[in-house]
């Protein structure tokens, strides 16, 4: 069976930032966060708060 | 880089909170890549198919929405810059504009560069966040990052701006007549661990018709590495009459006293003329022993409305706590 991929999809590039900031990795863009710790905290943020998109500030504060 | 220390309401990662499915965002992922890109790509979350500038991207999206940008190759001593002079609308509320790094965690390896006269980036719609990105060689008469807001004018209500993790340098532009980072009638502005080096002036806060309301600039580098006179540096932080509520946090200025060159207005670190109701706290000057931080201050001009407290200077035996003087 043939994979169909829906590129214009909304969520297709992931439906939070760390899923978007591995799917940027995958495609060879790096990671869209400043530090290597940030993926891992960012990810703690949108499971504990449910935000979906934590802004670097707000990343940076977990401690 | 000063720390930032943790208060009360930041989260540890072992707490024990609720686990929420984080509700999916609504909004699409735009990508710039300017030695590849083409600003007539249409498709969405797609990195294969990126614009070639932000102007480009910012054209297609919609509110909410978040785009990446690739850094360029280096050449000599810095990255090559993505020439633009983006403007980000007010249609556009709650946009993500951030930085990538394939080689790196450094947001000076993306460079964002003037392609014409004017700001590098003008932003006039609110809950902007602009990350992990760097600012070079602006305009010398607007700087490089304009953030406008004004009650009498509905297409600019620039607020609730978050700069977090971004490099913005040799910006050319005296105090009074705006900084590398221009903020006229914000509220709610967080400038949070970002590096300004070589600006004649760095961030300028004006109320040209409202006012400049909660402002907080924490974690962050003024750097200028020439001699005192000679590099021409004004000022690294002006805010001017009607800026309330502004907290200057965990900063760290380790060049000598401003003096600027010829026709300099301000020369000191900071000045906070007319500014009511905020701190400057736990940051580091390299000033001389005779500099004086108050309202007359030649190091800094902190009127009694703003707290001085746990600032220290550089001595060459102690560190000496600076007092109002």
């Amino acid at each position: 069976m043939a994979n169909i991929i829906i590129k214009d999809r909304d969520h297709r590039f992931g439906k939070t930032r760390s899923e978007q900031s591995k799917n940027l990795e995958r495609e060879g863009w790096g990671t869209g966060f400043a530090s290597p710790e940030a993926r891992e905290k960012c990810e703690y943020l949108e499971r504990r708060a449910g935000i979906p998109f934590p802004r670097g500030s707000d990343i940076e504060k977990v401690k | 880089m000063s720390q930032y220390v943790a208060t009360p309401g930041d989260l540890k990662m072992g707490m024990k909170l609720p686990s929420i499915k984080p509700s999916a965002m609504w909004s699409k992922a735009w990508f710039v890549d300017y030695d590849n890109g083409n600003n007539g790509n249409s498709m969405v979350n797609s990195p294969e198919f990126p614009m070639k500038t932000l102007t480009g991207a910012l054209a297609k999206m919609g509110r909410g929405d978040v785009v990446y940008l690739r850094p360029r190759p280096y050449s000599g001593t810095d990255p090559q810059g993505i020439l633009d002079n983006a403007v980000v609308p007010i249609a556009l509320q709650g946009i993500s504009i951030i930085g990538s790094g394939p080689q790196s965690f450094d947001p000076f390896d993306m460079q964002l560069r003037g392609a014409a006269a004017g700001a590098i980036l003008t932003v006039r719609a609110p809950q902007i966040s602009i990350e992990n990105l760097c600012f070079n060689r602006g305009s010398s008469t607007t700087g490089h990052i304009r953030l406008e807001s004004s009650s009498t004018d509905a297409t600019k209500k620039a607020w609730g701006i978050n700069i977090f993790n971004c490099h913005i340098r040799n910006g050319n532009i005296k105090a009074t007549a705006g900084g590398a980072l221009y903020a006229d009638n914000v509220w709610y502005l967080n400038i949070e661990k970002c590096v300004f080096v070589g600006n004649q002036t760095a961030i300028a806060l004006f109320a040209s018709v409202d006012s400049i309301q909660n402002v907080r600039i924490a974690n962050c580098d003024f750097l200028h590495t020439a001699a005192a006179g000679v590099a021409g540096i004004d000022c690294h932080i002006f805010g001017n009459v009607l800026c309330n509520q502004i907290r200057i946090t965990f900063c760290y200025f380790p060049g000598t006293v401003p003096t600027g060159l010829a026709g300099a207005t301000i020369s000191r670190y900071m000045t906070l003329t007319g500014c009511e109701k905020g701190s400057v706290d736990n940051c580091i000057f390299a000033a001389a022993a005779a500099g004086t931080f108050g309202a007359a201050g030649n190091n800094a001009i902190i009127p009694t409305t703003v707290v001085i407290a746990n600032n220290y200077r550089e001595d060459a035996v102690a560190n000496v706590p600076i007092i109002r003087t």
